[in-house]
């Protein structure tokens, strides 16, 4: 995983509670609250992904056969 | 009877090669303080050993420099293991240095220092080096002894954390001679093997100075300096700090804190992430129901309904008011009028009518103003009394004072 994928985390969750804040507001209009929604919810969907179960390894590197091995 | 007299040269020779053949000279360990440290550009080093009584000349050659686990200092006490030669030119012996040791603990403290203070110097420990720990890793490498309580403590904090972060051991030795050559190797190779690493945790369980020392040899400060992946050094208990922490990007006190540092609590941020999207959708529903009550509100008929309602709530307000008024007003009334008699009743009886209609009369003296003492006027004077229904015009004949109680 690379850097730029692991900002997008934290950014992605940051989306999320800034769309919620902005629909809250009292002046936000429907059409703003409808794209603040919209967005709020692309940002759910890419917090879950980066957070989806994955296939956990724990394994051990060989030095002698230079390759890993499971721990 | 003398022999026949040889040159200085072949003293010399002669002089190296016993001593230079003697068994014991020729493998020596010796135990003293350094002193007269003197570092040559050459990259050599010489200096000299010392006790109370004698000094011994010593050299430490440039490749043996660089085995070196410590830096050297004036008055460190040492242990050198070497060989005694002879340099012929000056007639001079000295001890060739193979291998030297620093002696117990507080020469450790020495040589600790003193490496601390030129990695300082060049700047290994600066911030403006630090790289960032990502605060999402995917990709954990472990560099410590494979057997040791440290690798168990990371991986079972990891787990309790994630189960998405995956876990790769590079094992090392942690301690002894060949320890800090095995953890430089380890970090490079992690490195090189391992590029999607988003972070190293190096490190080892708690242990005595001499245990730990590996981490405060200068090579492993290099290789982690030297490290594109940022690094966690996590050695020993909280009390311990290494070389290897100062040039770190972070310390953590123990390997588990190191876990912690590197990986996300991923199963709180599930709850989290979901909590918001709850959030989200809730705040949503109720700007809807709050932007259709608004809507509903400015709906032409229902403006009308809504403002007769308003018309009929305020005529009823102001009705009752009124009422109210009415009903309060005329017993107040009353009670005010009585109030104003009463008042009126009490004024009149300070008026100076209210005073003459009991029989009293106002003396006025000639200039028309009220006294009221014998005193203030004089045989013939005239005065002016006031009585109820008109004015006496007097003249006073005799003045007869009264003597005031």
């Amino acid at each position: 995983m690379d850097n730029e994928k692991t900002l997008s985390f934290d950014q992605a969750l940051k989306g999320l509670e800034l769309a919620a804040e902005g629909i809250r507001r009292e002046d936000t209009g429907l059409e703003e609250s409808m794209e603040l929604y919209r967005s709020g919810m692309e940002y759910y969907r890419l917090c879950k992904s980066l957070l989806a179960e994955a296939e956990q390894k724990i394994e051990i590197y060989n030095e002698e056969l230079q390759k890993t091995e499971e721990f | 009877m003398a022999l026949k007299p040889v040159s200085v040269t072949q003293l010399n020779q002669y002089i190296k090669r016993i001593l230079q053949t003697d068994a014991l000279l020729g493998n020596v360990t010796v135990k003293g303080e350094i002193s007269n440290l003197k570092f040559h550009s050459s990259g050599h080093v010489y200096f000299s050993l010392k006790d109370q009584q004698s000094r011994i000349n010593c050299f430490l050659p440039e490749d043996k420099v660089d085995q070196l686990h410590f830096e050297m200092a004036e008055g460190m006490a040492v242990c050198a293991v070497g060989y005694i030669y002879l340099y012929e030119k000056g007639g001079s012996y000295s001890l060739n240095v193979k291998l030297l040791e620093p002696e117990g603990e507080g020469d450790l403290s020495i040589a600790f220092r003193k490496l601390k203070e030129k990695l300082e110097k060049e700047g290994l420990f600066s911030e403006k080096h630090k790289q960032e720990i990502p605060s999402f890793a995917r990709n954990v490498a472990v560099v410590t002894s494979p057997t040791g309580a440290a690798v168990r403590d990371i991986i079972k904090i990891i787990r309790s954390r994630s189960d998405m972060t995956d876990i790769r051991v590079f094992p090392c030795l942690v301690q002894g001679t060949e320890a800090a050559k095995s953890i430089s190797r380890a970090i490079e190779t992690v490195n090189r093997t391992f590029p999607d690493a988003d972070v190293i945790i190096l490190g080892r369980g708690g242990g005595s100075m001499e245990e730990l020392w590996a981490f405060n040899e200068e090579i492993v400060a290099r290789s982690i300096f030297a490290s594109q992946i940022p690094v966690i050094s996590a050695v020993g208990h909280e009390t311990d700090f290494t070389i290897s922490d100062f040039t770190a990007d972070r310390r953590a006190a123990t390997p588990s804190e190191a876990a912690q540092m590197a990986v996300p609590d991923v199963f709180r941020l599930r709850r989290e992430v979901k909590d918001a999207e709850l959030s989200l959708e809730e705040i949503f529903r109720k700007k809807l129901r709050f932007l259709r009550l608004q809507m509903e509100q400015s709906d032409p008929s229902a403006l009308t309904l809504y403002m007769r309602q308003r018309l009929r709530q305020e005529k009823l307000r102001v009705e009752g008011l009124i009422q109210e008024i009415r009903l309060r007003g005329s017993g107040q009334i009353a009670a005010f009028s009585a109030a104003v008699d009463r008042q009126g009743a009490v004024l009149e009886g300070y008026s100076p009518y209210g005073v003459m209609e009991k029989g009293y009369g106002i003396v006025l003296n000639e200039e028309g103003n009220q006294k009221s003492l014998a005193g203030d006027f004089r045989s013939g004077d005239s005065l002016t009394v006031m009585l109820k229904d008109g004015n006496l015009k007097c003249t006073v004949n005799a003045i007869e004072e009264r003597r005031q109680n």
